[in-house]
């Protein structure tokens, strides 16, 4: 038995926060539980709008959508979305946004038509709490009785985070442990993918990078060792090779981002507070650590420069492309500090907190041959930023993101930002929705240059939930169509489209 | 005939005591290991005896035999009075050792003696030992095999 490197290795469980005994006593636990609960069901009534993050159960079938406008005839595919759902069992809820259990949604176009379904991604987690009726793991001081041990990641792996069309399956993704394959059709949960022997149960995050010849690009990090696993894989879903890089880098790592010739891996300015009780309070904003790039090459993925900037945060990147000369490009939404977490962590207790405190613009940063950089900040705020799909990795023009404006409430506006001439092309919602990540279909035969823009929002006074179809180059007209479901579904994070003929 | 037959009882018998003696001045260590997931390569066992020898790794006896779905047992003879802890893998393909990930991670099954299961880490000494107080002792464990 290799009992060294077994040793090592389970103990890495420990950084990934999988401690069962927190520091607060387990009376406090349960109280703070019992009040998580009770805080946002408190809260709910007066605040509506929080219905996005109340627990959800209900799988369900929509055979036809309401529709107000005139969907595209040529936009025929399904829009899956993914996002948690599931948040409280036996009188416990999370005390944190991304613990929920994973629910894909899909909304299939057709012939001008919407219909809707939805499911849980069956995780070996979903199944196991699902029979006993409670929940087993405690991955965050949550205070629940007999605790099942946490082996893995996988034992936790909620699958959560992005679906994506790979093959003839959709994979649902989380980032610190293995993707789940589905049935698009049915949503059935068929398992767990794994790409080779020697890769099982390893990370593979949740936001894969397609080329514009198929390949798939992803990562996961070991939180523990600071290894990053670099994938490629065939447009399939085959293992095509791997590589590890040594990052130094122990925190949360959600996004990267390739250019034809290079995989950049973008290490925010965060660090590890060890005795904090859980994962997510482990993260600490380090605002003397700049963030660091990893210029890795596609060839042999070895890393073949580092650079710096400013210390920040982000979740999300655009796109990366690089110059003639060799100047590399790549934009994000910046944070100026972790504070966004807490944010994320309020609305579990029933509390919003106003955008000023906590919000992300796009930035573009650049990165000269001679190893000097800048970066260049554009106004109002962004996140989930999205592209043409046929544009990962070479020059685009535009970004694609949600927004809003820092004084004002949640993200409640869409929008293309031209990240050379900062001109901007928005529609805002208005104040009764909640807008989701929005996503660019490419029309057949003009790639990059026009398409729609297809997204959610959640009409909070009517606890509806829409699907939104854009113009991509004319968003400031509004929507073409909006298809309503007559219910609402949970705020969710990632989704992605998969074109049928 | 009946002399014959009287002789060779009073050796079966005295064959049967020794052997009977020989047991009962020599515990033994029955380990029933759960959850073993298929009939493929074996399960490899290894005890240690007390907690110095199980953290260099210096097994007292190891133990191979095949896999066999659900349930399977092994058992652990002549020891003396003392700690033990056994630890466990299926090597599912044969390869005689545990074969893990690219970060290390192990993904062929596992276990320890107790049902211990580490939660961040490997299980504690405390939660593995099994205690032998005396000669005839005929202890029992259960190794929970547990996979990635």
């Amino acid at each position: 038995m290799k009992r060294r490197e077994f040793v090592t290795q389970l103990s890495l469980l420990g950084a990934l926060g999988l401690a069962p005994k927190m520091l607060l006593a387990a009376d406090q636990l349960v109280a703070g539980n019992l009040s998580t609960l009770q805080r946002f069901n408190q809260a709910l009534p007066k605040q509506p709008k929080l219905v996005g993050y109340a627990n959800y159960t209900q799988e369900r079938v929509v055979d036809r959508l309401t529709i107000e406008g005139q969907f595209p005839k040529q936009l025929r595919g399904q829009l899956f979305r993914n996002g948690p759902a599931l948040f409280e069992r036996g009188g416990l809820r999370y005390g944190h946004l991304f613990e929920g259990d994973g629910m894909i949604h899909a909304f299939d176009f057709k012939d001008g038509q919407v219909s809707y379904q939805n499911k849980f991604v069956r995780t070996d987690k979903f199944v196991a709490e699902q029979a006993a009726d409670r929940f087993l793991y405690d991955f965050s001081g949550l205070g629940i009785e007999q605790p099942s041990p946490i082996t893995s990641a996988d034992s936790i792996n909620p699958a959560n985070t992005n679906v994506l069309p790979i093959g003839d399956d959709i994979w649902a993704l989380w980032e610190a442990g293995s993707a789940h394959k589905l049935d698009p059709n049915t949503l059935q949960t068929k398992g767990k993918v794994t790409l080779d022997p020697g890769l099982k149960g390893m990370p593979f995050s949740a936001h894969p990078k397609v080329d514009i010849d198929g390949t798939i690009w992803n990562f996961g990090l070991d939180y523990g060792s600071g290894k990053i696993i670099l994938y490629r894989l065939k447009p399939n879903g085959q293992l095509d090779r791997f590589g590890l890089i040594d990052s130094q880098y122990h925190a949360m790592l959600h996004d990267f981002l390739v250019t034809e010739k290079h995989i950049l891996v973008i290490l925010p300015s965060l660090t590890i507070k060890p005795d904090a009780p859980s994962f997510m309070q482990r993260q600490t904003f380090a605002n003397d650590q700049p963030m660091r790039v990893l210029v890795v090459d596609k060839n042999d993925l070895t890393v073949r420069s580092t650079h710096e900037f400013p210390p920040c945060f982000l979740f999300h990147f655009g796109n990366a492309w690089e110059d003639r000369d060799g100047t590399i490009h790549f934009d994000g939404c910046r944070y100026r500090n972790l504070d966004i977490m807490q944010v994320i962590e309020q609305v579990m207790v029933g509390q919003t907190v106003p955008n000023q405190h906590a919000f992300s613009q796009t930035v573009k940063f650049t990165i000269r041959p001679n190893g000097h950089t800048d970066q260049q900040v554009f106004a109002g705020i962004s996140e989930f930023p999205r592209i043409y799909p046929s544009q990962t990795g070479i020059m685009n023009q535009k970004v694609f993101t949600i927004g809003g404006q820092p004084e004002g409430g949640w993200m409640q506006s869409v929008r293309s930002l031209n990240v050379h001439t900062g001109q901007e092309d928005a529609y805002d919602y208005g104040d009764d929705y909640l807008v989701e990540e929005h996503i660019v279909v490419e029309r057949d035969g003009q790639p990059g240059k026009s398409g729609w823009l297809l997204g959610t929002a959640l009409h909070w006074p009517s606890k509806k939930t829409c699907v939104n179809v854009f113009e991509a180059e004319n968003i400031s007209a509004g929507p073409l169509a909006k298809a309503w479901l007559p219910f609402h579904i949970p705020l969710g994070f990632h989704g992605n489209f998969r074109s049928l003929a | 005939m009946k002399s014959t037959f009287n002789k060779a009882t009073f050796w079966a018998q005295a064959a049967a005591l020794t052997t009977f003696s020989l047991a009962a001045s020599a515990a033994e260590l029955v380990v029933s290991v759960d959850s073993i997931k298929n009939d493929e390569g074996h399960l490899m066992a290894q005890l240690f005896a007390g907690e110095e020898n199980y953290n260099q790794g210096k097994a007292h006896a190891s133990l191979m035999v095949a896999a066999k779905q659900g349930v399977g047992q092994l058992t652990f003879t002549d020891l003396a009075p003392g700690e033990y802890v056994v630890r466990m893998f299926h090597d599912e393909n044969n390869n005689q050792q545990m074969d893990a990930n690219a970060f290390g991670m192990p993904t062929e099954g596992y276990g320890f003696s107790n049902q211990a299961v580490g939660n961040m880490g490997p299980p504690q000494y405390r939660d593995m030992v099994v205690e032998i107080t005396t000669a005839e002792e005929q202890a029992t464990t259960v190794a929970l095999m547990v996979y990635l």
